[in-house]
């Protein structure tokens, strides 16, 4: 009887724990992923051009970048999915802000404002946006709860992504220049 | 080996939504649909049981069962897509499906078409097909579409789960359905983009003579919530039923010198995350050739005019109060006073729908109440007389895959 006890407990709170799921905030308490990484040779003005270079190369909309400071501040976002039974349906696209600060030796990432904008289908079957949004903040969704938790779960798993594929870029120590080849010195010149 | 192939399985359709870091990536084959039924009732009791009012000409098209559970349409639609090219096979069944092929019908769903003289009868697994076509993008702003493919006129398609109210309107019950052709669109950019075709005039799988229609569309997005719509088709002699009855003999050989354009406007607004606004309006003219005063006659004689019109304009209203309940209104004034379509009257409606959303969007449950009024006594009473008005109150039930 016992064991069944704990067993239900168990399976509540985790169940209560998958409704929701917590994510990091900042202190605003706005869904923000953070991080500061070291680079330890790197100057901030090879940190800042490849951060830039892997910017756009990514498809980010640039709004601030300012080399004196070593800020750059982009958005971006990235589809959301529903479950299809044989292949996967757009559900909408999952909006947010990357901010990256470069020093001598680190950089700090920062992916913040995270807002769901929901997709339909037009008459043409076309996925569009419906202009309506929701923060990631909002843990319920009535309604499609649990849809609503596979997207913030999405969402840290993508974040994850592109953190490791921030640091590949920044970190990517450049090519050395090829030493010019002095010309044989020969008896027979 | 069947423990592997059934977890397999299993992982395709139940796992988590993924994020994908692609934002354009649409997958590369998609199999989606719906099926809808409905259960209404109309309080005037039409002694026929339908809805197709007094004289059985017309009136509610996707709707028309009262008292009845009622199945509307199952459709399984196919779609693989590329960078440079898409298709869409869009299949649907059951009786609305016959509907959706209007024109080309003959038989039990299509009372108010004759079956003689008209000659484009559809065989088969033709009326299967509500869309067949595939799209090439010879650039990035350039595409081309061939094949049979919805009609760009209107605010309201066949599909239902597309449509807030689930209940049609006469704009769109009188209008094409669909269109066997090609057409080019260019995107000039974000907020402006330019369509433009060659069909077999209004819902026409086979073509009933050598003529053909143009249509149009220029698309406009003057706020990024806001959309316009301008849309044309225009053809000479392209109204099959009518070059039908001339063809047998029931109207004289003048009644085939026509042109005819149908212009419509469609908009739509998010005012707020929650609040909606839409419009339709549409104006279509037959514009006949009289080369005397006889014929002149003729034609006023027949239709009240040698350019007989038609048109009318619909409101749309949405309020969505969470993400499972919305409100939606709708009126439209609707004028055939000619009686070149198939309504054959004026009509006002009033339309209210408060949908409900469950299973994370897969079911759309859709209370509906509507009123149509009509300057005569157009609606059927349980006496089989004509009364003014028609109200019907009823439920929608739509599942979407």
């Amino acid at each position: 009887m016992r064991a069944l006890l704990c067993w239900l407990a168990t399976s509540w709170l985790l169940a209560s724990g998958a409704h929701g799921q917590a994510m990091p905030t900042d202190e605003r308490g706005r869904v923000a992923f953070y991080e500061v990484v070291p680079a330890d040779t790197l100057p901030a003005g090879l940190l800042y051009a490849h951060a830039k270079a892997w910017l756009l190369r990514r498809g980010y909309a640039l709004t601030t970048t300012d080399s004196a400071a070593g800020r750059l501040v982009a958005t971006n976002a990235f589809a959301v999915y529903d479950r299809g039974y044989v292949t996967k349906k757009l559900h909408g696209k999952m909006q947010y802000q990357l901010t990256v600060d470069v020093k001598k030796g680190r950089y700090r990432q920062q992916f913040t404002d995270f807002v769901f904008a929901y997709y339909h289908e037009d008459r043409t079957y076309r996925f569009v946006p419906t202009s309506k949004t929701k923060p990631l903040e909002e843990p319920t969704a009535p309604g499609w709860q649990k849809l609503w938790d596979g997207h913030r779960q999405a969402t840290g798993q993508a974040v994850e992504g592109f953190a490791a594929e921030l640091k590949t870029a920044l970190l990517a120590l450049p090519k050395p220049k090829p030493v010019a080849q002095q010309p044989r010195q020969t008896a027979d010149w | 080996m069947r423990k592997t192939i059934l977890s397999t399985l299993l992982a395709l359709g139940t796992g988590p939504a993924m994020a994908q870091t692609d934002s354009t990536d649409t997958g590369k084959l998609s199999i989606s649909g719906y099926i809808d039924s409905y259960y209404l009732t109309a309080f005037n009791r039409p002694k026929s049981g339908n809805l197709l009012g007094v004289d059985q000409l017309a009136g509610r098209a996707f709707d028309r069962l009262p008292d009845q559970f009622a199945l509307g349409l199952v459709q399984t639609k196919f779609s693989y897509s590329n960078r440079k090219s898409d298709v869409v096979v869009d299949l649907t069944f059951g009786p609305n499906a016959e509907m959706g092929n209007f024109g080309n019908t003959t038989g039990a769903f299509n009372p108010y078409r004759p079956v003689a003289p008209y000659s484009a009868a559809l065989y088969g697994t033709s009326a299967a097909i509500k869309q067949a076509y595939f799209t090439y993008r010879a650039t990035s702003k350039l595409s081309f579409t061939v094949g049979q493919f919805g009609t760009h006129i209107g605010y309201e398609v066949i599909d239902a789960p597309l449509n807030y109210n689930y209940s049609l309107s006469n704009l769109f019950n009188n209008g094409p359905f669909y269109h066997l052709g090609m057409k080019a669109a260019y995107s000039f950019n974000d907020r402006a983009a330019l369509m433009l075709g060659v069909v077999n005039n209004w819902d026409n799988l086979t073509d009933d003579n050598t003529q053909k229609s143009l249509i149009g569309q220029f698309m406009v997005k003057p706020l990024p919530t806001c959309t316009v719509y301008l849309n044309w088709i225009g053809g000479y002699s392209d109204d099959t039923y009518l070059n039908g009855l001339v063809k047998a003999g029931t109207l004289p050989g003048e009644f085939s010198n026509y042109v005819r354009n149908l212009y419509d406007v469609t908009a739509n607004y998010q005012v707020t995350s929650q609040f909606y606004l839409g419009l339709n309006a549409a104006y279509g003219r037959y514009d006949f050739r009289p080369g005397n005063a006889a014929q002149e006659t003729l034609y006023t004689d027949k239709f009240g005019s040698s350019q007989p019109g038609w048109g009318g304009v619909a409101l749309y209203s949405n309020y969505a109060f969470s993400d499972v309940v919305g409100l939606g209104v709708r009126y439209e004034h609707f004028e055939d006073k000619h009686a070149v379509r198939y309504l054959q009257t004026v009509n006002n409606s009033i339309t209210v729908t408060a949908p409900v959303t469950l299973a994370s969007g897969k079911l759309l449950v859709k209370p509906e109440f509507r009123l149509d009024t009509a300057p005569v006594n157009y609606y059927e009473n349980s006496d089989g007389q004509g009364q003014k008005s028609q109200s019907t109150l009823g439920v929608a039930f739509i599942y979407k895959y």
